[in-house]
């Protein structure tokens, strides 16, 4: 199996392992053999260039030498042959001059006269025949040989006509320079392994600084799948891994808030169901009990009456707790048409609704509107105000007063429901507008209260881009301002 | 655990993989080099040649081409009378010292207008030696028993080697080392030029002339030249710096190979002159084999 092949098990994988440690292996590895690949070729190159010159040097000087030695022994020759004397009794003398150039042992001369030689100054015959078989165009050959361990560069050609039957053969020993250069090519591949060594110790610091924060990453991803969401990752510099480290943390940062609003909204939710079941639980056991009693119990007209007013009253709530849901959602999912209302007429309508309310409660509302006109839908105002003054009644004991203050606070709108009630703590204040809250535990929903007024009105507001909120004190009563951000 | 077992082993596997890349890739290569040069040992060139052979020296009709207005005169030819000369015998390849003294005498004539009725040539015999690879007849010119000039001819090819003439100025004159002559050697330079075409110094068309340095010899100052031919023969001329007077002319062959040996010096010397490894040691000359 391949070692960078993925074993399904290991865990999940996404571009790279869970730890990111085969990418960091794998870019070593290629970044290693790439720089190696390279290197060694940057190294071979130089030092086939090198060889080639010290073998171009080596067969340049040759053919010089060669040539030099070839003209001077013509000379020689017409000389003596011009003298009468037999040129084959004389090579020995006429060739020796030249074994100066063997001072240093690296120049060797033989000649050939066909394929039998007549005169050398080696030991040994290190002349391939081969080397002999020239064409007629006088073409001189140069090559390098091999003999006995040492390297030669070999050059040979035919004395020109009349003495086209000589050859003469010039070995330059090349042995040295070889060597020179075999060491110079070893001390090129030894500094290359030590310098490569040093690159790899090198590069796996460097990716082990790269890919650090790619396993702080990944642990991280791990922490916050665990649900740590106030997990953050390090930042520190400019460079690109921190603006990474400081994406990932914002990414984290919005994680935690779309999760907290998740979690709030799912809780909410569950909060809302609870107290629903609880809000039907209690209407639907009294129309079934009530209901069975008339099934069941062999009553009078004047009972069956009362337990069908009750049956009546709780559908009647029910009801109107269906209705208020549906009120909500169509709330939430319409937008209202807002057109500018005078307060005045508003204002006139809540009394109306109230003030039958508040004189049998023996409660007194003042209303002071300071601005004129209020850019709402009327119908939803009405409703909201009226929710908050039927609160502020129920939370007032008789004499109590009430005040509705339509002001300018500052360019905004503000509605004021200032009550003198028994007020409530810091803890109620929080809870009052989520569905079915009941401050007062022991208060029962016999009046006909769906538990929904405030949630309502909280959406009401919400529609018109208006702030609800509230504050209260214990024993001093409790105001309800309505904030307008829109003229 | 599971995790850290897998990354320990995946850290043993790379550093393994990365030891045996490190390790390999030289071989790899190494190997590949030892390939190309081995192709590269195995090349056979076939380099085209012509060889450029001196009519001159190769005409058997050569050595009878006198020079004009030229008449052998009636001079005697001896030996110089010193062991060196004694101890050295020509062989069956080189020519008899008359024929060789008669080749300097017909340069002596063409080059100084020298006619030998009467006068004596001593001959020696040099074997070839490293500097110069050529066996040769070395001649002292008598002039009413007075050494006054000197040649040197190949023992083989007869080809002139060099020619000079030897005289002691009795005048009192600067031999010092003249920098505006140096700074300026044009008249030299057109006079050696003119000499060199006139008596064919290196046998073609002369391609430079170049100062070359200064000197002085017997009381007389001189001033070398080096003349250069298109055919690659380099020749020195040296005049006199009192009356600009031709005294000596060597011809190619002795001074292509004493540039050659200089050359050879060099190189050993520079072999030799190993710089000390100890900076407070001054570097030193090794002693020459």
């Amino acid at each position: 199996m391949n070692y960078f092949d993925r074993n399904p098990k290991d865990g999940p994988q996404v571009g790279l392992s869970f730890e990111g440690k085969p990418m960091k292996y794998r870019t070593f590895l290629t970044t290693l053999m790439l720089f190696l690949f390279f290197f060694n070729l940057g190294i071979l190159i130089i030092s086939i260039t090198t060889f080639k010159d010290t073998i171009a040097r080596a067969e340049e000087k040759s053919l010089g030498e060669h040539y030099f030695i070839t003209s001077s022994l013509i000379k020689d020759f017409y000389a003596v042959e011009n003298r009468g004397i037999d040129i084959e009794d004389s090579l020995g003398a006429l060739l020796q001059p030249y074994s100066y150039l063997s001072g240093d042992k690296k120049v060797k001369l033989a000649l050939y006269k066909g394929n039998q030689i007549v005169y050398s100054d080696q030991p040994q015959n290190i002349v391939k025949s081969s080397s002999l078989e020239l064409d007629k165009t006088r073409d001189r050959l140069v090559s390098s040989q091999k003999s006995e361990g040492r390297t030669y560069v070999m050059v040979s050609g035919k004395l020109p006509a009349p003495f086209d039957d000589y050859t003469m053969v010039y070995f330059y020993d090349t042995t040295d320079s070889i060597a020179a250069w075999n060491q110079m090519k070893n001390m090129l591949f030894l500094a290359g392994l030590i310098l490569s060594s040093l690159l790899a110790f090198g590069l796996l610091l460097l990716l082990n600084r790269i890919f650090k924060p790619l396993t702080q990453i990944s642990h991280m991803s791990r922490s916050i799948a665990a649900g740590a969401y106030d997990t953050r990752l390090p930042v520190s510099g400019q460079d690109e891994l921190s603006e990474m480290a400081r994406s990932f943390n914002h990414m984290a940062e919005e994680i935690k808030s779309q999760i907290m609003q998740l979690a709030t909204a799912a809780e909410q939710k569950q909060q809302f169901v609870d107290n629903l079941a609880h809000e039907l639980r209690t209407p639907l056991t009294t129309i079934y009990g009530y209901a069975e009693y008339i099934q069941k119990v062999v009553c009078t007209e004047e009972d069956k009456v009362l337990a069908t007013n009750y049956i009546m009253s709780e559908s009647r709530r029910l009801q109107n707790i269906a209705y208020r849901l549906l009120d909500m959602a169509t709330l939430r999912e319409n937008s209202i048409e807002r057109g500018d209302v005078c307060l005045e007429e508003l204002v006139r309508g809540i009394k109306q609704a109230m003030s039958l309310k508040a004189t049998a409660q023996d409660i007194k509302i003042i209303y002071e509107c300071r601005f004129d006109m209020l850019f709402c839908d009327a119908d939803l105002m009405h409703i909201l105000l009226v929710n908050l003054l039927d609160n502020a009644i129920k939370a007032c004991k008789p004499r109590d007063i009430i005040k509705l203050v339509a002001e300018l606070e500052g360019d905004r709108k503000v509605i004021f429901i200032q009550d003198s009630g028994k007020g409530m703590s810091e803890e109620h204040l929080d809870n009052i507008t989520k569905a079915f809250y009941r401050v007062d535990l022991s208060r029962s929903r016999s009046g006909g209260g769906a538990g929904l007024g405030l949630t309502l009105c909280q959406q009401i507001a919400l529609n018109h881009g208006a702030e609800l909120s509230f504050s209260s004190e214990l024993g001093k009563g409790t105001t309800a301002k309505l904030t307008f951000t829109s003229s | 655990m599971k995790t850290e077992r897998l990354n320990r082993k995946g850290w043993k596997r790379t550093a393994l993989i990365a030891v045996t890349v490190i390790g390999a890739s030289p071989l790899l290569f190494q190997g590949i080099i030892q390939g190309v040069t081995a192709a590269e040992l195995k090349k056979t060139d076939r380099v085209p040649t012509t060889y450029s052979i001196d009519a001159v020296s190769t005409s058997p009709a050569a050595q009878y081409s006198l020079p004009e207005g030229y008449q052998k005169a009636n001079y005697t030819v001896g030996t110089i009378n010193l062991d060196y000369y004694r101890n050295q015998m020509p062989t069956s390849k080189d020519m008899a010292k008359e024929v060789a003294a008669e080749i300097g005498a017909q340069a002596l004539w063409e080059i100084f207008d020298l006619n030998l009725e009467g006068q004596e040539i001593q001959m020696g015999y040099n074997q070839a030696v490293e500097h110069l690879p050529r066996s040769r007849w070395h001649a002292d010119v008598y002039i009413n028993g007075k050494r006054s000039y000197s040649f040197e001819v190949d023992s083989v090819t007869g080809e002139l080697f060099g020619i000079a003439r030897s005289r002691t100025l009795d005048k009192q004159i600067s031999l010092a080392y003249d920098s505006k002559l140096a700074s300026n050697p044009q008249e030299y330079v057109e006079r050696a030029r003119k000499l060199a075409e006139k008596y064919n110094v290196v046998h073609g068309p002369i391609k430079s002339v170049e100062y070359n340095n200064q000197g002085y010899s017997n009381n007389d100052p001189d001033i070398t030249m080096y003349v250069t031919g298109e055919n690659g023969e380099m020749a020195m001329m040296t005049f006199s710096r009192y009356d600009k007077a031709l005294l000596s002319i060597g011809y190619s062959t002795p001074t292509k190979y004493a540039l050659e040996q200089a050359e050879r010096d060099m190189k050993r010397l520079q072999e030799k002159a190993t710089p000390s490894v100890d900076d407070n040691e001054a570097p030193s000359l090794k002693e020459m084999e």
